[in-house]
């Protein structure tokens, strides 16, 4: 689709006055300056790079042009996305672990299992059950020597690209003494790598930095820091409020080719989905799950949820799986993972994990069926 | 010309649905329940229903931790074979009686006794026996140990004055007039009917949250599921339980409008008889299911993902290795010539009787008549003869459920979190409308049920979806998109993934 529209964006850009700082944002300079916009796409990276990048298919942006401007972006956004599979992965794993006795009092915990958790432990020290494993397994004498910690991903990581990190994220781990598993680290060792191949240096500055981002922070105004889902509602149906008002006005004064940039490429929906995304992660990320959920269920474009897309990132998914392993609604994370599961084979692990949770919650309850 | 008719019925509709009060709810239902009590629940509609008007000893909590609601406290016998639950004493029936360990031993009662046939009875099979300490304490013994039983003991309580004795029966005057204890009492069966549910101001909630924020909840039969989401729009009603796919966007672009996901572990399928010649042929089953186009039949009810097998594929005991089977109207010829057909001028046939298949589809079933028109056709393609028989409530309750007189069914079944299939697919199981019987579909369902770790459950019901996959008791069709849809005049609103209503004590009216 971009590339239609941008095959049409020679005429002179529209500048009204700025009112306001939706007005200055990347989506306005799109829309009143399309030819800005088509040069700013061919000499940061090309034109394949960002129509990858603006469908959030990060995957295909990184084996482009290396260094550019859309390949240092997709970077950042794939650590940031395995990062949030790290936590709904970490969170899932160790609350299994700490549960195990209490659910199978009858069943030893796997080897691997209590590797894996004492593991998660030491490597995210900030998940709510991992004080709760520690003083349980140092209490129960259950530990692993640092030669047990050996197989997994992120102790063996060193230097390692993400590609042939996420070539063999789709199969278990064999271990001699753990057994076959799924090693919880893998999306924080594929962070790591990510992290890792990143330049310093911000991803451009201007235009190719902001292009199918959030909106300018301005634009948001004082977000709610509490975990009450109603602030968040209405924080969130005021900035929609604003956005409508926006979307309407850009429209009004755009050229023939402004417009079919912002209907086309659904520029708003776009710099909606991104915001609302980045608020989540700041939720997610501040103990406040329940607005984490709130907003990224916002973000998605439900008519289409089974499908990364312009509107529908990764990262959106990932949240929506984490934020329900934080609120407890474990069964409900899983929904969100399948749309991953074919492109990011190391979501199969994640999966499983917190399968394993929602099963072990539901071990001595007894199922409702009905019809329709 | 149909346009403006349409225009004329729809503006009638409207005024006859009217403006709401300013704490009323109005929810569409695409068929009102067809009877409140819980004993005999079967649909999500009932489900819905029960939850606005009746209580259970635990629920879950926002974390979908069982907490009590009914029950004051729990202590399980060191053995885990006994549990003595305390029940709270400021409860009272909508009717001013107080409830008492009565009832819940009334209840258990009911729902075992094999003369109620309740469909929940299943829910009780875990408990040997139950009986009064004192008004207020009830003790439960347990077939097996038991490490978490209140996690079981959520099924609703009814009241023992209600009924003059058992067995419970469905046509019981109190499925018109029924009491329980739960946020809303049932006002009134309309003319058109809906329902009119009044807040009960002798509500406890648990945690101490003993308001209820809405005075009014007033349920919409709207049949034409089509026609649901414009009135959502149109500000008639002020919530949709179940959204058509195809109209996600449309909602999603209206900002009056919020999307809530409600509860995904749905799936569709056409169910053989396999008690009735030729269903008990699996050469026939295999053949009409490869006859199948399935994509093609579900493109044009919205966005899903196809199955295999009885969970939808997000589920942790879904089998990813499970393959489907192809659309291969030349593989299934084969089959059926294999199993003594012959295909002539006018379709198969064996013995000199064609062979027709009668499809029997609930008319309530949204989608169902585009889904079954589509099946017909491409079955007839094929040279298969198909009656189409859509059966109305009555109808498919005494002859889909008590008579089991079909020949396929075409339905959709909906679990909650913990999508315990074996009610379906066990030998005898209360749900088993195809008459599924492999010993060794059973010996895995058992091996999950016992199972004590979720590795080994898992493991388990992995296997069971491949097996019944194998067995083909059905065409395992699709799960679709699940979202409920409210107006953002309701404030403070959680949905609960499955019972819709659970919190709605919480909810406001702007």
């Amino acid at each position: 689709m971009i590339f239609f529209v941008l095959a049409a964006c020679q005429q002179a850009p529209v500048v009204p006055p700025a009112a306001e700082p939706l007005d200055v944002s990347w989506i306005a300079t799109v829309v009143r300056e399309p030819s800005r916009f088509s040069s700013t796409l061919e000499q940061n990276g090309g034109r394949d790079a960002w129509i990858a990048f603006h469908k959030n298919d990060w995957l295909n942006v990184h084996g482009t042009v290396a260094g550019s401007v859309p390949e240092r972006r997709s970077r950042a956004e794939l650590a940031a996305f395995e990062g949030v599979l790290w936590v709904a992965e970490s969170e899932a794993l160790l609350t299994l672990a700490d549960g195990w006795k209490a659910h199978s009092p009858d069943t030893p915990a796997p080897k691997w299992l209590l590797a894996s958790a004492q593991r998660v432990a030491e490597l995210n020290r900030d998940a709510p059950a991992a004080d709760r494993w520690r003083a349980a397994a140092a209490a129960a004498g259950v530990g692993f020597d640092a030669e047990s910690a050996k197989p997994f991903a992120v102790d063996q990581a060193d230097g390692a690209a993400a590609d042939v990190l996420r070539g063999l994220s789709g199969v278990p781990l064999e271990d001699e003494l753990l057994g076959r598993f799924w090693d919880p680290t893998r999306p924080l060792a594929l962070q790591r790598a990510y992290r890792s191949g990143a330049a310093d240096e911000p991803a451009g500055v201007g235009l190719p930095a902001d292009l199918f981002g959030t909106l300018p922070e301005s634009v948001m105004g004082e977000r709610p820091s509490t975990d009450d889902v109603e602030a968040c509602r209405t924080f969130s149906q005021a900035m929609d409020a604003r956005l409508d008002a926006f979307d309407a006005r850009l429209a009004g004064g755009a050229s023939a080719d402004g417009r079919a940039l912002l209907s086309d490429l659904r520029l708003v929906a776009v710099g909606r989905s991104r915001t609302l995304t980045s608020l989540a992660l700041d939720a997610l990320l501040n103990r406040r799950g329940n607005c984490a959920l709130f907003y990224a269920e916002q973000a998605l474009d439900h008519a289409a949820s089974r499908e990364v897309s312009p509107v529908n990132s990764p990262t959106v998914f990932a949240l929506i799986a984490a934020a329900n392993v934080r609120t407890g609604h474990v069964r409900e994370a899983l929904d969100a993972l399948t749309a991953l599961r074919a492109t990011y084979p190391e979501t199969i692990g994640v999966i499983e994990t917190i399968g394993d949770l929602a099963v072990q919650q539901g071990l001595d309850r007894s199922g409702v069926s009905r019809e329709n | 010309m149909i346009r403006f008719c349409f225009c004329l019925s729809g503006l009638a509709a409207l005024a006859m649905i009217g403006s709401a009060s300013a704490s009323q709810l109005r929810y569409a239902e695409d068929q009102a329940p067809a009877t409140v009590n819980p004993l005999f629940t079967t649909s999500m509609a009932e489900t819905r229903v029960n939850e606005l008007l009746f209580g259970a000893l635990y629920a879950d909590d926002h974390t979908l931790a069982s907490a009590p609601q009914l029950a004051e406290s729990g202590e399980l016998s060191t053995d885990r074979l006994h549990m003595t639950v305390r029940l709270r004493e400021d409860l009272n029936w909508q009717d001013g009686s107080p409830f008492t360990a009565k009832d819940v031993v009334f209840t258990v009662k009911a729902m075992k006794d094999p003369a109620t046939a309740s469909t929940e009875a299943g829910r009780a099979a875990f408990i040997s026996d139950v009986r009064e300490i004192s008004d207020h304490s009830v003790q439960f013994d347990f077939v097996r140990p038991e490490l978490r039983p209140e996690d079981r003991l959520t099924f609703k309580i009814l009241p023992a004055a209600a009924f003059p004795t058992l067995p419970v029966k469905r046509t019981d005057g109190f499925r018109l007039a029924p009491i329980g204890t739960g946020p809303w009492s049932l006002v009134k069966f309309n003319d058109d009917n809906s329902v009119s549910f009044a807040a009960n101001p002798g509500f406890h909630g648990m945690d101490g949250r003993d308001d209820v924020g809405i005075a009014q909840i007033t349920m919409k039969e709207v049949a034409d599921k089509n026609y649901q989401a414009k009135l959502l729009l149109y500000e008639s009603i002020d919530a949709l339980v179940r959204v058509l796919p195809r109209d996600l966007a449309m909602l999603q672009s209206n900002r009056k409008v919020e999307l809530y996901p409600y509860q995904t572990n749905s799936w569709w399928y056409a169910g053989f008889n396999m008690d009735r010649a030729p269903f008990n042929d699996p050469k026939v089953r295999q053949a009409l299911t490869e006859m199948l186009d399935v994509p093609d039949m579900l493109a044009p009810i919205g966005t899903g993902d196809l199955i295999t097998g009885p969970y939808v594929p997000s589920s942790p005991f879904y089998n990813h290795d499970t393959k489907p089977f192809p659309h291969d109207p030349d593989a299934a010829a084969a089959l059926l010539t294999a199993a003594g057909y012959q295909r002539g001028a006018d379709g198969w046939s064996k013995g000199g009787r064609k062979l027709t298949v009668t499809v029997s589809a609930h008319r309530a079933l949204e989608s169902g008549q585009e889904v079954t028109i589509n099946l017909q056709s491409q079955l007839q393609a094929q040279g298969v003869d198909v009656v189409i028989d859509f059966l109305d409530e009555a109808q498919w309750r005494q002859q889909v459920w008590k008579d089991r007189n079909y020949d396929v069914v075409l339905s959709q079944w909906t679990f909650d979190r913990n999508e315990d299939i074996r009610e379906q697919f066990y030998s005898g199981g209360r749900r088993n409308l195809t008459d599924l019987k492999d010993p060794e579909v059973d010996r895995l369902l058992d091996a999950a049920r016992d199972a004590a770790d979720p590795i080994s459950r898992k493991a388990a019901l992995r296997q069971a979806h491949q097996r019944i996959h194998d067995d083909m008791p059905m065409v395992f069709l699709w799960t679709l998109d699940s979202y409920a849809a409210l107006s953002t005049a309701v404030r403070g609103v959680t949905v609960h993934p499955f019972s819709f209503f659970a919190w709605a004590p919480e909810w406001r009216m702007q």
